[in-house]
C-alpha cells in the first residue's frame, strides 16, 4: 500500500485466510462495516478495506480473498499475496478450526514473509461440536507468534481479539515471528498433530448426516426440488403479500394522496403539475413503482437468498445440479453466480472471479446478461402479468429459463477452452441467524433506496418530461417503424427502452399505464427481458471482460429482444 | 496393500492416498487442499456424477475424472 510522506502513517492491518474460514465475518466485526458474508467460499474475489475501530489506534483493514496457497494461481490468490507485499503492520491470520492442517500450511507460506503476524483460529464451535480441541499455546510456540480463538458468528472471542491488536499495535505485545519453519504438508501435519493430538475416530454429528445425505440422490433430488420451490414460494408468495396488503394500502392510500394534495396545493394545474403528479408524474409514480412494486420482491428474494447462502446449501445444491450443468459445460459451483444474478447482475459477475476456468467466467457472464432477470424486474414482470394472465407469466418465465440453458449450450460450443475439472469446498450445513439475516436485508433495503429508487424516480422524471413537452411523441414516430411495426407495440413503448438502459425495471414499468392487449404485455415483457443490461451492469462488464465482450453482450442482448419479441408480436398477430 | 483409483472406492470406506497422477497445477491444488500421499480420505458419497471425499472432516466434492487420478489404498474392513 502506497502512502503519502509527510502524512502520519496510519498502522494498516491485513486478514488473510483460507476460503469460507470468516474472515469477512471478522472483518465487519472489526470494522463495524457490513461487507457481503455468505457460507460459501469465494464470497469475497476482492479486496475490501476498512477503518478498524480501535480505540485511540487509527488503522486501515484490508479482507483479502479466501486463499489455500501464496503461490497465485487464481485472482484471489494473486490478489491476497500483492495486499501482503504492501508490508501491513499486522497479519491477522485466521486459521480454520476444523480444517487446521491446511489453514497451518498457509500461516507457514505468510510466516516465510516475516511480518508481524497473530493466529486466529475461528469456527472453534464446529470443532467442539465435533468433540475436537485445539492447544492454543502449543500452536503459538511452535509458530512463534501470538495465536488465539474465536467463534466469530456468535462474536465469542472477538473482544479478546481487538483488546490483543490493540496491544500489538501500541507495542506492548510483540507478533514479530519468532520461529522459522519450512512451509510444507508434512510441516504443517506435524504441528496439526502437536496441538490437537492424533484424531479419534467418532460419530459423525448429525450436522454432518444431514448434509451429506441431501449430495446423495435420494434424497437430495426431492430436497432440492422442495428448496426451489420454497424459494419459488418465499419470492412470489410473500412479495405478493407485502405488496398487496402492506406496501399498497400504506402507499397509495396514505403516501401518494397526501403529496398529491400538497403538490396541489402548491402548484398550480398545467404542465408543472402533470410533471409532478400527472399521469407519469414524477412524484406519484416515481414513489408508487418502487415501493409497491418493486421493493416487496427484493425483500422475499433477498430474504430467500440470504437463508440459502447462510445455510451452506448452495455448493450442495451445485453437487446435485453438477451432472446438469456438466451438459452444458459448465459445473456445480456455476449454479452460485446465475442464482446470484436473480438478484442483481453486478454480484454475479463479480463471484464468476471464483470460477476456475476464463470459458466459464465467459459463458455464466453472458448467460447472466441475457436471459437472466434482476429482481427489480421480475418484480416488474409479475406485477405486469400476474393479475392479468398467469399463463403469460408462465409463458415468460418459460423463455427466460429455455434461452438460459440454450445459450450455455451454444457458448459451450464456441468458446474455446475445456472444461476444468471440478473440486468444490462443501462447507458445514449451519442453522441461519435471524440476526444476521436481518442484518443482510436491511443492508439489501438501504442498498436499494439509494440505488434504485432515486434513478427510478430520475427515470420516470425524464418520461413525464418527454411526455408533457411533446418530445415523447416525437421519439415515438422515430422508433415507429420498430416498436409498432415489428413489435405491434404502441408508439410510447419507445420511451421504457430508452429508460430501461438506466435500471431494468423501467423497462417494464410504463407498460403497466398503457392499455395494452395480452399479447402486447407479452412481446413487451420478452423484449425488456433479454433487452441490454443496465449501465451499472455493462460497467462491470467492461472492467472484467474488456469491451470487446461488452460490446459483443450489447449487440447479442439487443439482437436477442428485438428478434425474439418480434417473431412473438408476428407470430400472435397470425394466430390471435 | 493395493492401490485403486479413489473414483471406485465404494462410499463409506476410509483410504489412504498413494498418489496422485496429476499434471503440477492438478497437483497443487489438490496439496492444498490436503490431498496429498499418506493422508486419510473417506467416500462420503459416490454417484453418477461427482464423488464426495472427507479429508480431516472438511468435505469435497470432486468430479469423477479427477478421482480417477488419486490413487489409494482402502483399509481393510473386518465385518
Amino acid at each position: 500500500m502506497d502512502q503519502p510522506e509527510g502524512r502520519s502513517r496510519q498502522s494498516l492491518i491485513l486478514l488473510v485466510g483460507p476460503p469460507n474460514v470468516g474472515k469477512s465475518v471478522i472483518f465487519n466485526n472489526l470494522s463495524g462495516m457490513a461487507v457481503e458474508m455468505a457460507n460459501y467460499p469465494g464470497t469475497t474475489v476482492d479486496y475490501t478495506e476498512g477503518k478498524a475501530d480501535l480505540g485511540t489506534i487509527q488503522a486501515r483493514i484490508i479482507d483479502t480473498p479466501g486463499t489455500y496457497t501464496l503461490t497465485g494461481s487464481n485472482d484471489a490468490e494473486e490478489v491476497a499475496g500483492r495486499m501482503l507485499e504492501g508490508n501491513p503492520d499486522l497479519v491477522v491470520q485466521i486459521l480454520d478450526a476444523c480444517n487446521l492442517e491446511s489453514s497451518i500450511y498457509l500461516a507457514l507460506q505468510v510466516l516465510e514473509l516475516r511480518l508481524p503476524t497473530i493466529l486466529v483460529i475461528n469456527r472453534m464451535d464446529l470443532l467442539c461440536e465435533r468433540g475436537g480441541a485445539i492447544d492454543t499455546a502449543a500452536l503459538s510456540r511452535e509458530l512463534g507468534v501470538p495465536a488465539l480463538t474465536t467463534t466469530a458468528l456468535s462474536g465469542e472471542g472477538l473482544d479478546t481479539l481487538r483488546s490483543t491488536i490493540i496491544e500489538i499495535l501500541s507495542g506492548k505485545l510483540n507478533a514479530e515471528p519468532k520461529r522459522e519453519v519450512p512451509a510444507e504438508w508434512e510441516a504443517a501435519e506435524r504441528i496439526r498433530e502437536a496441538v490437537t493430538g492424533v484424531p479419534e475416530s467418532r460419530p459423525p454429528t448429525r450436522r454432518e448426516i444431514i448434509g451429506d445425505a441431501v449430495m446423495r440422490p435420494w434424497p437430495g433430488i426431492a430436497v432440492a426440488f422442495v428448496v426451489l420451490l420454497g424459494v419459488l414460494a418465499i419470492v412470489v408468495g410473500m412479495g405478493m403479500g407485502l405488496r398487496r396488503f402492506i406496501l399498497q394500502p400504506i402507499v397509495l392510500g396514505y403516501i401518494i394522496p397526501w403529496i398529491d394534495t400538497q403538490v396541489a396545493g402548491i402548484v398550480a394545474p398545467g404542465l408543472l403539475q402533470n410533471i409532478l403528479i400527472g399521469e407519469y408524474g414524477f412524484l406519484n409514480k416515481g414513489i408508487e413503482w418502487p415501493f409497491t412494486l418493486i421493493l416487496p420482491y427484493i425483500l422475499s428474494f433477498y430474504l430467500a437468498l440470504s437463508i440459502l447462502e447462510d445455510s451452506g446449501y448452495m455448493p450442495r445444491l451445485g453437487v446435485m445440479l453438477d451432472g446438469l450443468l456438466g451438459k452444458i459445460g459448465l459445473t456445480g459451483p456455476s449454479i452460485i453466480p446465475i442464482l446470484l444474478g436473480y438478484g442483481c447482475g453486478i454480484p454475479a459477475i463479480i463471484s464468476t472471479r471464483a470460477l476456475p476456468s476464463r470459458k466459464n467466467q465467459m459463458m455464466i457472464a453472458l448467460m447472466v446478461s441475457l436471459s437472466v432477470p434482476c429482481v427489480a424486474q421480475t418484480g416488474a414482470f409479475i406485477s405486469l402479468l400476474a393479475a392479468r394472465s398467469v399463463p403469460a407469466l408462465i409463458f415468460v418465465a418459460f423463455l427466460s429459463v429455455a434461452t438460459l440453458i440454450i445459450t450455455g449450450a451454444i457458448l459451450n460450443r464456441l468458446l474455446p477452452g475445456r472444461p476444468t475439472p471440478m473440486v468444490m469446498e462443501i462447507p458445514d450445513l449451519l442453522l441461519p441467524k435471524a440476526s444476521v439475516l436481518a442484518k443482510k436485508l436491511w443492508m439489501r433495503i438501504k442498498h436499494y433506496l439509494v440505488d434504485g429508487v432515486l434513478p427510478v424516480i430520475g427515470g420516470v422524471a425524464v418520461a413525464a418530461i418527454l411526455y408533457e413537452t411533446g418530445l415523447m411523441a416525437r421519439l415515438g414516430t422515430f422508433m415507429s417503424p420498430l416498436v409498432r411495426g415489428w413489435l405491434h407495440l404502441p408508439e410510447e413503448a419507445a420511451v421504457p427502452l430508452l429508460l430501461g438502459v438506466f435500471r431494468k425495471e423501467l423497462t417494464v414499468l410504463p407498460l403497466l399505464e398503457m392499455d395494452l392487449t395480452t399479447l402486447q404485455l407479452v412481446v413487451g415483457s420478452v423484449v425488456a427481458l433479454f433487452y441490454v443490461p443496465c449501465v451499472a451492469m455493462l460497467a462491470i462488464l467492461y472492467r472484467y471482460f474488456g469491451m470487446r465482450f461488452t460490446l459483443g453482450v450489447l449487440i447479442l442482448t439487443t439482437g436477442a429482444a428485438f428478434l425474439i419479441g418480434g417473431i412473438i408480436a408476428q407470430v400472435g398477430a397470425v394466430i390471435f | 496393500m493395493a492401490s485403486c483409483p479413489l473414483s471406485l472406492i465404494a462410499p463409506g470406506t476410509n483410504a489412504t492416498v498413494t498418489m496422485v497422477n496429476a499434471g503440477e497445477g492438478l497437483r497443487r491444488r489438490l496439496y492444498e487442499l490436503g490431498l496429498v500421499p499418506e493422508a486419510n480420505v473417506t467416500v462420503v458419497t459416490a454417484d453418477r456424477g461427482s464423488i464426495i471425499v472427507s479429508v480431516a472432516g472438511c468435505r469435497y466434492a470432486l468430479s469423477r475424472g479427477m478421482a480417477m487420478k488419486i490413487l489409494v489404498a482402502p483399509e481393510m474392513v473386518a465385518v
